[in-house]
């Protein structure tokens, strides 16, 4: 059951991780950042 | 609410990354790349010293210009899977403030359970769909800070956010007297929300946590995957109900009637119920199948 679980986690960690690289790869962290900057008022 | 049978295990550990995190997270000047990444803990990211993106921010600007936010779901999920709220619990530079301000001596009470789910409501209402609903693609970036209302999408940000009232609202307010005379109700309201936070966060512990922030909510998906969890020896546990009564979140349960089930979504993993144990062995904390903390004994409380 633990190492089902465990496995699980590493599989999903996985899955994140291809989520992560495929949004870096549409231009989402630039659009993140774009955001983050441009409500900053400083 | 009801009972005030609360007690603090104070952690100088934890307080020390806490406050770690704090100046981490709060270090745009010497980091200003930062702000490419999203991490789950609420910081908002028009405070000028704030150093990453705001994930709720970050999602409701996806929302508002319709685009899924593959980004800042897998960055989440990652840091859900291997860490599930832990993030809340030794991070978070709110969390902290929230810590502290419980540490005020007054009567303290304890949230209903059914106050966890207004969190819930609020990331999907809020968060998500009322600024896919009311933003406009082509204006995404334009509006929606602290007073610039109009022509940006509403959202958790612009009509709750405590955090971003605090980090950012009140300190521009502070500085620009333009920003004064353009701010209207929705303004007012939310600085009225977070002295009501700030109130209510001195009586009940982790109170906005529980009640009121979407981020909590978007991790606690991930808490029932976590690899960061808790478990409880039913040997060694005498019932004493200890771990039940130091919990912040209130998400402890009697252990003999949930064993095997330790890492409710409420838990921050901020392991106070693990110092607080008076069994040694009785309660761990395990990081896969490496054990990182034990109860040892002392129940430190």
């Amino acid at each position: 059951m633990r190492r089902a679980l465990l496995i699980a986690a590493a599989l999903l960690a996985l899955l994140f991780t291809g989520l992560a690289l495929y949004g870096i790869g549409h231009g989402d962290a630039s659009f993140v950042a774009e955001n983050a900057k441009s409500f900053c008022f400083s | 609410m009801a009972g005030t049978r609360t007690e603090i295990a104070r952690s100088g550990k934890r307080l020390k990354v806490q406050l770690l995190g704090l100046l981490a997270f709060n270090g745009y000047f010497w980091a200003p790349w930062g702000k490419y990444a999203c991490l789950p803990v609420l910081n908002c990211y028009a405070c000028p010293a704030s150093t990453t993106a705001c994930p709720l921010g970050s999602i409701k600007e996806f929302a508002a210009s319709r685009r899924f936010p593959y980004y800042v779901l897998g960055s989440l999920g990652v840091a859900g899977v291997a860490m599930g709220r832990a993030f809340c619990g030794w991070a978070c530079p709110f969390g902290w403030l929230q810590d502290m301000l419980y540490r005020i001596r007054t009567r303290k009470v304890r949230l209903p359970r059914a106050a966890n789910w207004l969190k819930y409501v609020l990331l999907v209402s809020l968060v998500i769909a009322l600024p896919a609903i009311d933003g406009k693609p082509e204006e995404q970036v334009a509006a929606d800070t602290v007073v610039k209302e109009g022509t940006g999408a509403r959202s958790f940000c612009s009509l709750v956010c405590p955090a971003g009232t605090l980090e950012a609202s009140v300190p521009s307010l502070l500085y620009s007297q333009p920003l004064r005379e353009a701010a209207t109700w929705r303004t007012y309201s939310k600085i009225g929300l977070l002295v009501g936070f700030l109130a209510l966060m001195v009586f009940s512990r982790r109170s906005f946590c529980r009640g009121a922030c979407p981020l909590g909510a978007l991790m606690a998906l991930a808490t029932p995957i976590s690899a960061l969890r808790l478990r409880t020896d039913p040997d060694k546990c005498t019932r004493c109900m200890r771990c039940v009564h130091v919990c912040p979140t209130d998400c402890r349960h009697v252990p003999s009637a949930e064993a095997g089930k330790e890492a409710t979504a409420e838990c921050v993993l901020c392991l106070d119920c693990v110092r607080a144990c008076p069994e040694e062995g009785a309660l761990s904390a395990w990081l896969g199948s490496r054990m990182i903390s034990i109860s040892q004994g002392k129940g430190n409380a």
